[in-house]
């Protein structure tokens, strides 16, 4: 049971007040609907902590011994590689099972317990990941999704979060890779969390955000600053979580969505769901083709000129199913198999003719267990994620990547009472991959961390978590990641939350594989930081209709051994642990909700951020005129906005965004001018009949038709259009 | 009614503050600085990182001993584009050759204002070098668009159009006129050559192709009237990208008299140079760039000299035809600006300057 997610804020557990909550903290929502049920546990739980505890400590106690074991197994000296991974997988197998079956016990037991009680304990409404949701006391966590309107609803990740986040998306051009710097970070310190699977590749450390159909995800939630404690390598700069909504309207329903826009812009989408009390069934579907010839002014050559080789054409499938064996108990499978052609139109400076492509396909399936009872909640997940990737620069013979990942999961939340939460995870990881350019290498991974957190509160307004997780890397130990978090509440209206968090994120296959001319380096260490933050919330309630709410937070994230490829004496590149980076800054952000009447209410957001993130130390071989720069394509200033007005059945939207100057090289010699883009949405809701419904809508993107480039050398789109039509069926 | 104007009051104020603010913030576009007259200096290529779009220019005024940065733009208020290969003086124009741009930027010599671009409308597609043939006649090579089908680019200088082109071989690379000739190493592209091509400058036909050993890519002339050659090799990869030692070939240094090799010499490890030939005012110093140093040879040595002449590995050399001088461009990478250093020929370094992006070029 999620409880209280950001108990002490709208949360209380003695207070229940949904009604009143603001949209800013909608995903938090449930946690107020929640709190009607905390404020029954207090005494069904005293009786139960003693029980608990025990089975706790039982399951402590055994994990240490097969992980012990396994140890001992990998550092014997006679044994050859195939035969040492074999045992090892055994060992982690049955430390698995362990976990698994003292969960299983844990669960049966407490199920056993909780019937003789006279008391209705209420489940929530909805599965969520509890981590997130209440073991990140001194976390910012921000959800994104509620602010998008229009067509913006039906585009891909990149653009909610460049229009509708502090994110800073950092992309090659309208179709280009698109990767989310966070805080000054780098682009692949912020991963992206599935189902709390990491979608990140092993191959190079990142996710492409422009190959995720925002229709395929009902919840988008930023994590800023380090989360390693709780989520692992690569959480350097933040977490982007994305969630399927598990709450749907009983029988049948679905969606057919078209959309069309300029510069061959096409996207179809359909929805099909059906849900029982025991069983429900969703499946997804999209295709998306565009070919982005847009007319721009092609500085670089002195003339206008149309887009050529950008066009792009994706195909996807996400099917979920979920089932309810038995009370408390949830099972889910999903499966989302995506695949997406894309034309590579190279820097506008370049002459001649692109013919580069690139064709990727994922399958991913998760297949997740969920036990939820007010004391205790165990997650169970195994999962597994298949990319193929084949580059084309019709040059040289065509590459081709593939990589697997199996990622199992379990994790055990127990409420021993209504301040005391304790928390419980075991994640083993393998990663494997097959690249052309990796020569005759064909790296493997196992990855297994044992990770817990506890949360506490006192006083009734001071909230603290504690976090640590250890990781074993291929048979050595990753850095040790503790995480402490502090919340402090000041009467009704302002909240301070204060957190101090390790780091790290492991070398990717490339930087230690990569063969030929240039080469990876396989004595890499990790990157590791530790990352602080001080925020304030304020929430304030002025007249029945109007609500504000802000947060200023001040941050600071010290980066250590941050790996760059570095030219060879000879020809080539070779990766090295380089330098020391510390990012640093400013958020400020405030929202308000206002309902005129009935018929017309209005919504304002604003973001601020003041990012500083310079290089403090420097390999010997490195220019010492970097030192103190800013690092490139990181804007000083990032300002965002939006404005949504609903009108009876119109709504209506507005949003800016703008991005300060940005260096392009490491001296800072360099600059990409800064841009402001602003899009217009409208859009019309009509009911047809009964639980029929259409909606249609229209964006114009770039309404004040500026000229810009995201990337020197990557041009944007002047004012462009799309237009909508939703039928919906309830 | 009242509502609305209520609403309008609150809310409307933020994003029209917003959108004037922003727009009025936007234009960050460097003015341009007049520019000074260039009297007595040299210019200094950066090719910037493949694909970044930012190559520059620099520009050395030897009289006042200073560095002049980022010229083109400054002067002609756009980008130089993407990977600048080469730049050449002649008859009082610079021709800038931006290989991924493919196009060739003529500037004035004296005030750095454009004078011509000569790009893919001409059909130009991947050059490399050019050579200037007479007031009205340039050669610029060309690797073609798959690298391999190597050209050569008769432009006219007067109209700045591509009037012929002459089939090379692969990776055209550099071209030096010599008796009344020009001779043009293929330095590979992306395939491989091992040959030098003799043009009639005359006729455009080629009168002559000369085996000299794998990849040719850099030529100068010595004191004696004779040609001398460095050649990077060939490495040749197994399907798991080791390096196949039985079909690689080290890189080399030759002489060529009379259209023939006369002295031969190859390096001992392969992928080491020798690379970028060139020779001081005199004619007698060969200085290349070699395993990770800088080499000096005279022109009567017989083997590769065991020590380096500069102990550090340069992106660019060259010798100041004026002053004797020896030119380096130091690249830490690709995103970095680079440095520019001058050398006395006795090996001491003079000066220091920061430049742009990969300093590969000089030109004079």
């Amino acid at each position: 049971m999620p409880l209280s997610a950001f108990g002490g804020w709208e949360g209380r557990p003695n207070e229940s007040k949904p009604g009143d909550l603001p949209a800013v903290f909608f995903i938090r929502a449930f946690g107020g609907k929640a709190g009607k049920v905390t404020g029954l546990l207090p005494s069904c739980l005293l009786k139960h902590r003693a029980p608990l505890w025990l089975y706790f400590r039982i399951y402590l106690c055994s994990l240490p011994y097969f992980l012990s074991r396994k140890l001992v197994v990998s550092s014997f000296t006679g044994m050859s590689l195939p035969l040492s991974v074999i045992y090892i997988l055994k060992r982690l197998f049955l430390a698995s099972l362990a976990t698994a079956g003292m969960s299983v016990f844990a669960v049966t037991h407490t199920s056993a317990q909780s019937l003789e009680d006279t008391i209705r304990v209420l489940e929530p409404l909805e599965i969520t990941d509890s981590r997130l949701q209440s073991f990140s006391v001194g976390d910012k966590i921000e959800p994104v999704q509620t602010r998008t309107i229009g067509t913006v609803a039906h585009s891909n990740l990149a653009r909610i979060l460049a229009n509708y986040s502090a994110v800073n998306v950092r992309s090659y051009g309208i179709s280009g890779l698109s990767t989310a710097s966070l805080r000054g970070s780098g682009s692949n310190h912020t991963p992206v969390f599935w189902e709390g699977i990491n979608l990140q590749s092993s191959m190079n450390g990142s996710l492409d955000l422009t190959l995720i159909p925002v229709s395929f995800i009902d919840k988008v939630s930023l994590q800023y600053g380090s989360a390693g404690s709780l989520f692992g390598a690569g959480t350097m700069g933040g977490a982007i979580h994305l969630q399927s909504d598990t709450r749907m309207e009983p029988g049948f329903g679905g969606e057919i969505y078209q959309q069309l826009g300029s510069f061959g812009s096409r996207y179809t989408g359909i929805t099909s769901r059906y849900q029982n009390e025991r069983f429900s069934f969703r499946l997804r579907a999209f295709t998306n083709q565009a070919k982005n010839d847009f007319p721009y002014f092609n500085r670089y050559r002195n003339r206008e000129e149309r887009r050529q080789h950008a066009g792009l054409a994706q195909q996807g499938l996400l099917a979920e199913t979920s089932f309810k064996p038995a009370d408390h108990h949830h099972l889910s499978l999903k499966y989302w198999l995506q695949d997406n052609q894309a034309e590579i139109p190279g820097v506008a400076a370049a002459g001649g003719e692109a013919r580069a492509t690139q064709d990727d396909r994922f399958h991913r399936a998760v297949l997740r267990w969920d036990f939820t009872r007010s004391e205790y909640q165990l997650q169970a997940r195994t999962a597994l994620l298949h990319h193929r990737l084949l580059y084309n620069d019709h040059l040289q013979e065509a590459s081709l990547s593939r990589a697997a990942s199996w990622i199992s999961e379990v994790d055990n939340t127990w409420y021993f009472s209504e301040t005391q939460w304790f928390f419980l995870g075991l994640n083993h990881t393998f990663e494997r991959a097959e690249v052309n350019n990796y020569g005759s290498e064909q790296p493997q991974r196992h990855r297994t961390a044992l990770f817990l957190s506890y949360r506490t509160r006192l006083f009734h307004t001071l909230e603290a978590s504690l976090g640590l997780r250890q990781t074993l890397v291929s048979k050595k130990w990753a850095p040790l990641l503790p995480s402490a978090d502090l919340a402090y509440r000041l009467g009704e209206h302002w909240r301070f939350r204060t957190k101090v968090a390790r780091s790290y994120n492991l070398p990717t296959f490339n930087d230690l594989y990569w063969a030929g001319a240039s080469s990876g380096n396989p004595d890499l260490q990790p990157e590791t930081g530790w990352s602080t933050e001080l925020g304030v919330e304020g929430k304030f309630t002025l007249t029945q209709h109007l609500r504000l709410s802000g947060e200023v937070t001040a941050f600071s994230n010290l980066m250590d051994d941050w790996i760059q490829w570095v030219p060879l004496s000879g020809a080539g590149w070779s990766p090295i642990n380089v330098q020391q980076v510390w990012a640093r800054g400013m958020e400020v952000s405030a929202e308000a909700n206002h309902s005129f009447s009935t018929i017309l209410s209005a919504r304002f957001w604003g973001h601020y951020s003041y990012t500083r993130a310079t290089k403090e130390e420097i390999a010997p071989a490195g220019n010492p005129s970097d030192l103190h720069k800013q690092l490139i394509y990181t804007p000083n200033h990032q300002a965002k906005t939006s404005v949504n007005v609903r009108y009876r059945s119109f709504d209506g939207g507005l949003s800016a965004c703008y991005l300060g100057k940005q260096y392009t090289n490491a001296s800072n010699r360099q600059v990409l001018p800064s841009y402001a883009t602003t899009d217009l949405s409208l859009g019309y809701r009509l009911r047809i009949y009964r639980a029929h419904q259409l909606q249609l809508n229209t964006t114009l993107y770039n309404l004040l038709d500026h000229t810009y480039e995201v990337r020197q050398g990557y041009p944007m789109p002047g004012r462009n259009y799309q237009i909508s039509i939703i039928y919906q069926l309830h | 009614m009242n509502i609305i104007f209520r609403f309008i009051r609150i809310f409307w104020a933020f994003p029209l503050a917003f959108a004037l603010f922003f727009t009025s913030c936007t234009d960050d576009d460097p003015t341009p600085t007049p520019p000074s007259a260039a009297q007595d200096g040299y210019f200094i290529v950066n090719e910037g990182g493949f694909g970044n779009a930012n190559t520059s220019l620099s520009y050395y005024d030897r009289q006042h001993d200073t560095i002049r940065n980022n010229i083109f733009q400054q002067t002609n208020g756009r980008p130089l584009g993407d990977q600048t290969q080469s730049m050449s003086v002649f008859d009082e124009r610079g021709f800038i050759v931006v290989q991924n741009s493919a196009k060739i930027e003529v500037i004035d010599r004296e005030d750095f204002t454009s004078i011509a671009t000569i790009d893919a409308d001409e059909g130009i597609v991947s050059p490399r070098y050019f050579l200037g043939i007479s007031p009205t006649k340039g050669y610029v090579t060309d690797w073609g668009a798959d690298g391999v089908t190597g050209t050569v680019k008769v432009l006219d200088l007067a109209t700045y159009e591509v009037t012929a082109t002459i089939p090379v071989g692969q990776g055209a690379n550099t071209l030096i006129a010599h008796n009344n000739q020009v001779y043009v190493t293929n330095n590979g592209g992306y395939g491989y050559d091992s040959t030098i091509m003799v043009i009639d400058p005359q006729t455009d036909a080629i009168v002559d192709t000369i085996t000299v050993g794998d990849n040719p890519g850099s030529l100068t002339v010595d004191a004696n009237g004779h040609l001398w050659v460095a050649g990077s090799g060939r490495i040749v990869y197994n399907a798991d990208y080791s390096i196949n030692t039985a079909e690689s070939t080290p890189g080399f240094i030759a002489r060529l008299e009379n259209d023939e090799v006369a002295f031969k010499q190859s390096a001992d490890q392969l992928g080491t140079g020798p690379a970028t030939v060139t020779i001081d005012p005199e004619g007698q110093q060969l200085y290349f760039r070699y395993a990770s140093g800088v080499y000096r040879m005279n022109i009567n040595e017989t083997s590769l000299p065991s020590s380096p002449f500069l102990d550090k590995s340069y992106y660019g050399l060259a010798v100041d035809p004026v002053s004797g001088e020896v030119l380096t461009g130091e690249a830490p990478d690709y995103s970095n600006d680079g440095s520019f250093n001058r050398y006395s020929s006795g090996g001491q370094l003079i000066k220091s300057y920061t430049v742009g992006i990969a300093p590969r070029g000089f030109a004079f």
